[in-house]
């Protein structure tokens, strides 16, 4: 409990000194790019410019302090938890409804993903193989050409009828 | 007897006058703004013609029409962040980065991300690279009937750019990069703080919003320069809204930076804790899907363009991927310019796009 108080003790302590340093700085910068021989509206936007960085640099410095960045951690922490809680609160109603809610939708769409993975890697898994295949074949040797099988006689058509005629006496 | 007050030659009359003379400049100003509310309607989102020739998901490839009488053989494509629109590319008439390319004969493309959908935070390093931008690249060789490409990368699309030349080196002819984020250890820059693990659990944030939100973005990059964003800006608008060429130039600038979309959630992820957080590409540890990217690989030239005032990729950031490369033809070049103003800046315009098309035409 003493440790967050002191915390935010130092977070107001760096925001209240980075103030006092952007107006210290504003008003060096101010009073020192007055020139007198400048007419009045040039005079003032050189003024004012050396005012915009002077508190330009105070707060680029105070963005990099850990007070600045602690800050910002516990926003965004908060913009995190509400942005869950709405998110959970909206879930639970569509769930109610029997409506499809985010967390089915990103069900869905991690399975998708998961299957896409697969496929993928069966993709890869194929290619690979395909190209063992292909080294394979040219480090085989050239083989001797095959020999072609002689081309089957042609029965004779008074065979062929003596064959039928055998057969039609047997189912006799 | 004249008194102090009626004597027009009075400090007292002197203030009156200037107050009042002020008061109705002042109103005048405000009818302008009306006129400059219309006028930022009519903003165009890119002036050179040009016609979408390719379209996968929610991703569009442009191709600009040619002006000049021949065509150079070699392809240029253009990769842009996933953070904003591509359009700042070809912003207006003499401030458009596209228009120097096709005048001189480039066969330019440009790839629109387009904008995420919800369903779309599961893309990633993988999904961009090793499919969208491969794929887009393959269809443009295929057009084309060129065996490589020249490729001009700006911010995370020079990262993404970088990495696809690094696992893809014999499609690429020549690289062009344009402020891309390469060497993260320089914590120098507020994003790298501001992204510090101790600070920015991403994981929590995607896994609440899905997508990174636009608002979050744009946010963090007005962030960098408060003072100059939020203050002086508008007041220099105020002063000079008389003056037409600024006020069209300040919207042209405004539609575009106010036109935010989300980043896909994993690839957003990906890009805090692999760069930003861990710097991986650098130190070799960078893995896009299952294979490694290693800078080495680049071996084509290289053309490597800083902005000095980059406040959003300061030049410690992209200044050593020329040391990391395997190429032997490699460059720098900076100007004296910010993060835009690398683009679209007059002296951008006017010096460093013609050597950048000189440089690209002498290696093809």
């Amino acid at each position: 409990m003493n440790g967050t108080f002191d915390d935010l003790t130092d977070q107001a302590k760096a925001f209240q000194k980075m103030w006092m340093d952007s107006f210290s700085k504003m008003m060096v910068a101010g009073l020192g790019s007055q020139t007198s021989g400048s007419p009045p509206p040039e005079a003032f936007r050189e003024m004012r410019s050396g005012v915009f960085k002077a508190m330009a640099q105070s707060w680029e410095d105070f963005m990099r302090t850990p007070e600045f960045l602690k800050t910002m951690k516990q926003s965004m922490d908060t913009a995190i938890a509400t942005r869950n809680a709405v998110n959970e609160f909206f879930n639970r109603a569509q769930h109610e409804f029997q409506g499809v809610n985010q967390e089915d939708f990103d069900h869905l769409m991690s399975a998708i993903s998961e299957v896409r993975h697969r496929v993928d890697e069966i993709n890869e898994k194929l290619s690979k193989l395909e190209q063992e295949l292909k080294t394979q074949k040219k480090a085989t040797p050239t083989a001797a050409p095959r020999k072609t099988p002689k081309a089957k006689q042609p029965v004779k058509k008074k065979a062929a009828k003596k064959a039928v005629k055998k057969t039609v006496k047997r189912k006799r | 007897m004249q008194t102090s007050t009626s004597n027009p030659s009075s400090d007292w009359f002197q203030a009156q006058k200037s107050f009042i003379d002020e008061t109705f400049s002042n109103l005048g100003k405000f009818g302008k703004l009306s006129q400059a509310a219309e006028k930022a309607q009519r903003i165009k989102k890119g002036v050179t013609p040009s016609e979408m020739v390719y379209e996968v998901d929610h991703i569009q490839l442009r191709r600009y029409l040619p002006k000049a009488p021949e065509l150079k053989e070699v392809p240029l494509i253009l990769v842009f962040a996933l953070v904003n629109r591509p359009y700042i590319l070809d912003l207006k008439e003499g401030r458009s980065v596209i228009s120097h390319f096709v005048d001189r004969g480039f066969d330019t493309y440009l790839i629109d991300w387009g904008k995420p959908r919800d369903c779309d935070r599961d893309l990633g390093f993988e999904e961009y690279i090793d499919g969208y931008l491969l794929e887009i690249i393959d269809e443009v060789r295929r057009r084309t009937g060129s065996e490589k490409v020249n490729i001009l990368g700006y911010c995370m699309g020079g990262t993404m750019s970088s990495m696809f030349t690094a696992l893809y080196p014999d499609r690429v002819k020549n690289l062009i990069l344009m402020a891309a984020g390469i060497d993260y250890s320089d914590r120098e820059s507020l994003l790298s703080i501001w992204t510090d693990p101790e600070y920015f659990d991403v994981d929590s944030f995607i896994h609440a919003f899905g997508n990174c939100p636009p608002e979050f973005l744009q946010a963090s990059f007005l962030m960098l320069k408060p003072i100059q964003n939020l203050i002086e800006k508008p007041i220099n608008f105020w002063e000079q809204i008389d003056n037409d060429k600024y006020v069209d130039d300040f919207l042209s600038m405004e539609t575009w930076l106010n036109d935010n979309i989300p980043v896909p959630g994993k690839i957003y992820s990906q890009f805090v804790k692999c760069l930003y957080q861990h710097n991986m590409l650098t130190e070799n540890k960078m893995r896009v899907g299952k294979r490694l990217v290693e800078l080495k690989n680049i071996t084509c030239p290289v053309l490597n363009l800083m902005a000095q005032f980059d406040d959003l990729v300061p030049c410690g950031q992209s200044a050593p991927f020329n040391d990391l490369i395997g190429s032997s033809d490699r460059q720098s070049m900076m100007i004296k310019a910010g993060h835009i103003g690398l683009a679209v800046g007059s002296k951008a315009q006017r010096e460093m796009w013609p050597k950048v098309c000189d440089w690209l035409e002498s290696r093809l």
